[in-house]
């Protein structure tokens, strides 16, 4: 037990693990909150789908050699976001089957073109580190640890102050439009976030785990509370935890990162189904 | 003082008209009640007065002291909400929104009129209950509360008795009317011919040409009331 | 209640933008900038960086600290990775790999697996007597690998090379080769001596 712990403040001497673990709890954070409105409005169907298309875009960055892909995959997924969810609730049958379309083909022709002009010396590795994120978060770049901790905090700034206002949307859009909200200019927002915070992710999970980081600690928050304000609390508290927990056994065992986050989100659920169940009984 | 003009009004999605000829008048004080048969485009109604909807055609003239900010609403219940995970008092205090404008935080004074509109209608004792975990007319009033903090002079309700017990439905209408009393415009969709008679002071028949539109006394004497299956069921004289 | 939670989150923020503060990496005007990174660092990395410190100059500056020295008291290396996990052993050479100016000078001792290449000249034909010695780290999912290139201290190493794969100790000084045709910096290890891990 002394030699796991020497190991790991001895590993923390290393700034690529604390920055690592920063910019991981950072996103964790943001997605939890995301993911409350995300599963309580029925639309977690978009954090995989659009992650599909990020990933595309980050095929077409690596084939362009683009030194910071963000600059191409942030506004492309932006407009992603918007055109899939701005129509609200209405979207939710029409879009259903075209965010499948999408989703697919941005994931087979991403990975076909990057096959095809053989946009780096390893191809199955990076496509494989982008979809399951073993250690990219572990090898960020300067820019990309500044980009990552400006954008989450960004992201939460703008959730706090539109708390309130996300809550109504997702409770009861129609009363909201009604009362004389502008319903419409806080789904786009909600959209933007939504993407912003899926690109943030992908370096952590990678592109097919973002659902579970987004998704998870809101079910287990929803299991266990029954206000909304104490769900959102407990599902950042947790998704943080379950990132930092993830982060460091990861690191310390060699296993990869973004699969461990979410071994670790999903034995949190179970739990809290089993306490949820023993609280109605 | 008229809130609300409907002239010569056609109401629809896109092109499709549901109601065509709509002309009828809103003024301060009154209660009006809007009855028809299903699919005769109630809910289109509603949702064209609150602006959800555009018009297909027509004119719709909102009084010049009323203000979008100033309609409460109670429409019918969503599947999202029946197992969302918030409490009475969060659900009740978003209805103060409108009222915040920019500010991002609820302050003092919507605080104190969600927790009176709660009194009012008696649901105080509910405050941090879980709203899913309500019975159907505790829901209900725990909407109408949301409904009241949004509204200062008008209140639209799309069947707020539907899908209660008796007991419950007979509670929701004596506090409409109780609100009526109070000053509040309400205009009421429903279903219940005899409750709509009781305590409407207009009634609007849609669902066949030409659309009735008058007081409530004209309309029992006419023939729209008996074509309602359920018109000599408690009250008529 | 309200008030309580808007501190409560305002804490929480100031304390992740503190924690990013105190490890986000340093910038230190004396060193180049890194070069543009690609997604798996080869030999053939497309570095722009065109200030490579010549080899009397330290890497200082960074936040770099390596771990205290290894227990084996026999061999004092100032950075011993062969206890690492496969994540660590990974991050830490792209680190070598991708900024190796803080690296210079410093004796690094990795453990991977063996390998060896020729070097080609212009007509891409194999230049005799003429080898390039790896020493190649796998990560976690074995999908993505890395490696530093060594020089062997003893001249007889060439003849005599274990085969490709065999899992070795290097240890070596660190130090930035140009390429001759490319021009760009290969990081190697110096004066190394290899063991083989049984």
């Amino acid at each position: 037990m002394m030699n796991l712990l020497d190991t790991l403040i001895m590993y923390f001497q290393y700034p690529f693990v604390r920055r690592a673990l920063v910019v991981g709890v950072l996103t964790a954070l943001c997605a939890s909150l995301l993911g409350v409105t995300l599963v309580l409005k029925r639309f977690s169907f978009i954090g995989d789908g659009l992650s599909h298309v990020a990933f595309g875009v980050m095929c077409i960055a690596a084939i362009l050699h683009l030194s910071n892909d963000m600059l191409l995959i942030l506004p492309v997924t932006i407009a992603c976001a918007v055109i899939l969810l701005h129509g609200g609730c209405r979207l939710k049958l029409k879009g259903d089957a075209a965010l499948a379309v999408l989703s697919v083909s941005a994931l087979a022709v991403g990975y076909l073109l990057m096959n095809v002009f053989s946009a780096s010396a390893n191809v199955s590795g990076d496509v494989c580190t982008t979809l399951f994120g073993s250690t990219s978060i572990l090898t960020l770049t300067k820019s990309q640890v500044w980009l990552s901790i400006f954008l989450s905090v960004l992201v939460l700034f703008v959730y706090i102050v539109f708390y309130n206002k996300i809550f109504a949307v997702t409770f009861d859009e129609t009363f909201a439009q009604a009362t004389g909200l502008r319903v419409k200019t806080y789904n786009l927002l909600i959209a933007v976030v939504i993407a912003v915070i899926i690109v943030l992710a992908m370096k952590l999970v990678g592109s097919l785990l973002i659902s579970a980081l987004i998704i998870f600690p809101a079910l287990s928050a929803m299991r266990l509370f029954k206000n909304y304000r104490a769900v959102i609390i407990f599902s950042a508290c947790l998704s943080v935890l379950c990132a930092a927990l993830g982060i460091v056994v990861a690191v310390v065992s060699g296993t990869p990162v973004g699969s461990t986050i979410v071994a670790v989100d999903l034995a949190a659920f179970l739990g809290a189904c089993m306490i949820g169940g023993l609280k109605h009984a | 003082m008229a809130l609300l003009t409907f002239e010569d009004v056609a109401l629809g999605y896109n092109t499709a008209k549901v109601v065509e000829h709509l002309s009828f008048q809103v003024n301060e004080g009154d209660y009006l009640c809007i009855v028809g048969e299903n699919g005769s485009g109630k809910s289109t109604l509603m949702k064209t007065c609150l602006g959800l909807i555009p018009p297909v055609s027509g004119s719709i003239v909102y009084g010049a002291k009323l203000k979008t900010t100033e309609i409460g609403y109670l429409p019918q219940q969503t599947a999202i909400q029946k197992d969302f995970p918030a409490s009475c008092r969060e659900i009740v205090l978003s209805g103060c929104l409108s009222r915040c404008g920019l500010h991002p935080f609820y302050r003092k004074a919507e605080k104190e009129m969600a927790d009176e509109n709660m009194k009012r209608m008696g649901i105080t004792h509910l405050s941090h209950r879980c709203f899913s975990e309500l019975s159907g007319g505790q829901q209900q009033r725990v909407l109408l509360a949301r409904a009241l903090c949004a509204a200062r002079k008008i209140l639209l309700l799309d069947e707020p008795a539907a899908g209660l017990d008796p007991k419950a439905t007979a509670e929701m209408y004596t506090l409409i009317r109780q609100l009526h009393h109070s000053g509040i415009t309400i205009i009421m969709i429903t279903h219940d011919i005899p409750a709509a008679v009781r305590d409407a002071t207009h009634i609007l028949h849609i669902g066949s040409q030409p659309v009735f539109w008058g007081t409530k006394e004209i309309y029992q004497q006419g023939v729209f009331a008996s074509s309602l299956s359920c018109v000599n069921q408690g009250g008529l004289p | 209640m309200h008030s309580l939670r808007n501190a409560v989150f305002a804490a929480a923020l100031v304390l992740c933008v503190v924690l990013a503060g105190c490890s986000a990496p340093k910038a230190d005007s004396s060193l180049p900038p890194a070069s543009s990174r690609p997604i798996v660092p080869e030999k053939s990395a497309d570095a722009s960086s065109d200030n490579i410190p010549s080899r009397s100059e330290e890497g200082t500056g960074e936040a770099h600290t390596p771990p205290a020295p290894s227990s084996d008291a026999s061999e004092q290396v100032d950075l011993d990775l062969t206890d690492f996990s496969p994540n660590m052993l990974y991050a830490e050479v792209y680190n070598i790999t991708s900024m190796p100016e803080d690296y210079i000078g410093k004796s690094i001792k990795i453990t991977g697996q063996f390998g060896h290449f020729n070097e080609f000249d212009e007509n891409g034909a194999p230049i005799p007597d003429k080898d390039i010695f790896v020493c190649v780290i796998s990560d976690a999912m074995a999908c993505c690998a890395t490696g530093l290139e060594f020089v062997p201290a003893e001249e007889s190493f060439s003849e005599n090379y274990p085969q490709d794969g065999t899992p070795i100790t290097v240890t070596g000084v660190c130090d930035i080769l140009i390429d001759e045709i490319g021009h760009f910096p290969i990081v190697q290890l110096r004066d190394a001596h290899i063991e083989q891990v049984k």
